[in-house]
């Protein structure tokens, strides 16, 4: 007998007692008796509706019938007006009341769209919950957005295992970049005064080999643009984009300094400075004022990368004849302090980087044949990982407080034509102050690249997994103990 | 009738709805319980617990869910979450079973052997094979990708066939 047959035959053979359905139970679905659900009030609702549309439409025939100025006005309707720029309208999806609280996690709860929470576990390591969407799906800050096939956006607030929808508003407008106009779209919800922006990328641009998007906020008017232009020019660059006059300002190409393709761009952690190294030197902007000051000894061109510990202070690594150092640099008084020296080079594995690496915040992580190690450069302190060797799919991210990383293996998945899509396993976190690592023992997803797993707080991990269809895309918020 | 009119049914306060499912799937949710706890007599208690919520929850149940997986999903959190309150805290990667207490009543000699396998797989299998549930339910119902859920089924039942040439099984 084979295995299924085994398995079917004994899980047939539990004997089920032949006990009555409770009584309690029979009780509090009778007492259901009599509530509307959600359907019936739809229903009610919807035949009321339809009453009043049609005394509406025997009204308004009549009076097109018998009034000449009811027929202009009907007419009028129909002209085309000059639109306003930049056209704030409400969300096209209808927002609905807040969805049903999630009381148990035993119970699978829907929203509007195709968003519910699905699961809630606890393992030993940490909480996960569980979100499905039928559809594209992102998570930020603990927002939640939800694209539909037909096109509908939706936003949902998680505050513990509860969804709320956010109210949407709608921006289109058009902007310059580099003396290019560019159409802007997208929807944004403020939230006691702060203001959210989520890029609508429905909208595509024919005319030129480029896009602009939302990169966050500035303040509560104000919004962080990234705009990328291709062809005709070659533009890589960051504005702001003032919502209430709906004007932009355009902060490096005042400054004359438009990053191009092959350009770094990094922000200082709040956003008060840019850094932009080209391949023949380097500056750091000013964000308010607009002042670029030139960071001397900084050249792309020379295997050099930088970015900011803190909004004073910048990491610089160097590279070259196979050794590299790592220094840290005082932005104001441009002194630089060595915090690595010469170290060889670690990178066995062929067609793959696997060497040192920048983790931000000014943590790196060190590689050689006994194993990884992390390296604050705010001090130079090394903490070895121990009990990880070197492993071409092994990657690690770091958490928003510094004290945390997150150790992952991730590969191409095999099965994926598109080679785009990779397998993902979470296998430790490594609170490098105390120096443990704990292993985690997380199944495995099918993630579609870089940036589907990430911190949402120092202690919270997101994943967003997809199906084989790209139809159901999965969010798993790990809470670690 | 079928699973969608039931729950509507059951959502307007339709009692000879609920007898219904509950005689549809009161064997599948006492299965499942029993090859979790090994305890007859909590068993029973799970499964009346799993239909008084669904009574209580029918207006929450979505039709992007097969109603045999959304019970299932019932079933598996409130023994999970019995075998905690036995317990105090047991780990969804360890087998509760095997901490729950003692064993009565039916022999599942071979079910109980597919404890070589890790807990998730194992219910990958039971799901599968026992409930007849598609790769993409069970998904749903255990948190993982399809993706996961198969290789994890395929996985098991290499190590299955492995442990029966060997005679462990």
């Amino acid at each position: 007998m084979n295995i299924e047959n085994r398995i079917v035959e004994e899980y047939r053979s539990i004997a089920v007692p032949d006990a009555p359905l409770n009584a309690d139970t029979v009780r509090a679905c009778a007492a259901r008796k009599g509530r509307t659900t959600p359907v019936q009030r739809w229903r009610r609702g919807g035949k009321v509706l339809l009453e009043v549309c049609l005394v509406l439409i025997l009204g308004a025939i009549v009076a097109l019938v018998f009034s000449r100025d009811v027929r202009e006005f009907a007419v009028s309707l129909f002209r085309p007006e000059p639109t306003a720029v930049p056209a704030v309208s409400p969300s096209p999806s209808p927002i609905t009341d807040a969805p049903a609280e999630t009381e148990t996690p035993s119970v699978s709860t829907s929203t509007a769209t195709g968003l519910s929470l699905l699961a809630v576990q606890e393992t030993t390591d940490a909480e996960i919950l569980t979100f499905e969407n039928d559809g594209y799906m992102e998570f930020q800050e603990n927002l939640i957005s939800c694209w539909a096939e037909d096109g509908t956006f939706q936003v949902f607030r998680r505050e513990g295992e509860t969804l709320t929808e956010l109210e949407l508003q709608h921006v289109d407008d058009t902007i310059q970049v580099g003396g290019l106009e560019m159409g802007l779209h997208f929807w944004y919800a403020r939230e006691n005064g702060s203001l959210k922006v989520f890029n609508d990328s429905s909208i595509e641009e024919l005319e030129i080999d480029g896009w602009v998007s939302t990169a966050g906020t500035w303040n509560d008017h104000t919004v962080w643009v990234s705009a990328v232009v291709r062809d005709p020019l070659d533009i890589n660059t960051y504005l702001l984009y003032d919502m209430n006059p709906g004007q932009t300002r355009d902060i490096l190409g005042e400054a004359g300094l438009y990053p191009s393709r092959g350009d770094s761009v990094s922000f200082s952690p709040d956003r008060s400075r840019i850094l932009i190294i080209k391949r023949e030197n380097a500056y750091v902007v000013d964000t308010e004022t607009g002042e670029a000051r030139e960071q001397a000894g900084i050249r792309g061109s020379d295997g050099v990368d930088a970015t900011f510990i803190d909004n004073d202070t910048l990491t610089v690594s160097r590279s070259s004849d196979g050794l590299y150092q790592i220094s840290r640099l005082d932005i104001a008084s441009g002194e630089q302090t060595v915090v690595l020296e010469d170290v060889p080079h670690y990178n066995p594995f062929a067609g793959s980087y696997t060497g040192y690496r920048g983790l931000g915040q000014g943590m790196y992580l060190l590689v050689d044949a006994n194993g990884y190690s992390l390296m604050d450069t705010q001090d130079g302190a090394v903490y070895p990982i121990e009990g990880i060797a070197p492993d071409p799919n092994i990657d690690f991210t770091l958490s928003p407080d510094r004290g945390s990383v997150l150790v992952t293996a991730v590969g191409y998945d095999t099965q994926d034509t598109s080679g785009e899509d990779r397998w993902l396993e979470l296998r430790g976190l490594y609170r490098w102050e105390q120096g443990v690592l704990k292993m985690l023992d997380g199944p495995e997803y099918t993630v579609h690249g870089w940036g589907s797993w990430f911190w949402n707080d120092k202690d919270q991990v997101v994943v967003i997994a997809h199906d084989d269809e790209y139809r159901e895309y999965t969010c798993y918020l790990y809470s670690f103990r | 009738m079928n699973d969608g009119t039931a729950m509507s049914r059951i959502a307007g306060g339709d009692t000879a709805a609920l007898a219904w499912l509950y005689e549809a799937y009161r064997a599948e949710v006492y299965r499942l319980a029993y090859m979790m706890t090994r305890q007859s007599a909590l068993s029973e208690d799970i499964t009346q617990e799993v239909f008084l919520t669904a009574a209580e929850k029918a207006q929450t149940y979505r039709r992007n869910i097969s109603l045999k997986a959304w019970l299932l999903t019932i079933t598996r959190n409130k023994t999970l979450n019995m075998l905690k309150g036995q317990l105090r805290a047991v780990p969804l990667e360890e087998a509760p079973q095997e901490a729950a207490g003692a064993a009565d009543e039916t022999d599942i000699e071979f079910l109980d052997s597919l404890k070589c396998l890790p807990y998730l797989s194992r219910q990958v299998v039971l799901f599968h094979i026992a409930y007849g549930l598609t790769h993409r339910e069970i998904a749903k119902l255990t948190g993982l990708s399809h993706g996961a859920v198969r290789k994890r089924y395929e996985r098991a039942l290499d190590t299955l066939r492995a442990e029966l040439e060997k005679g462990g099984v």
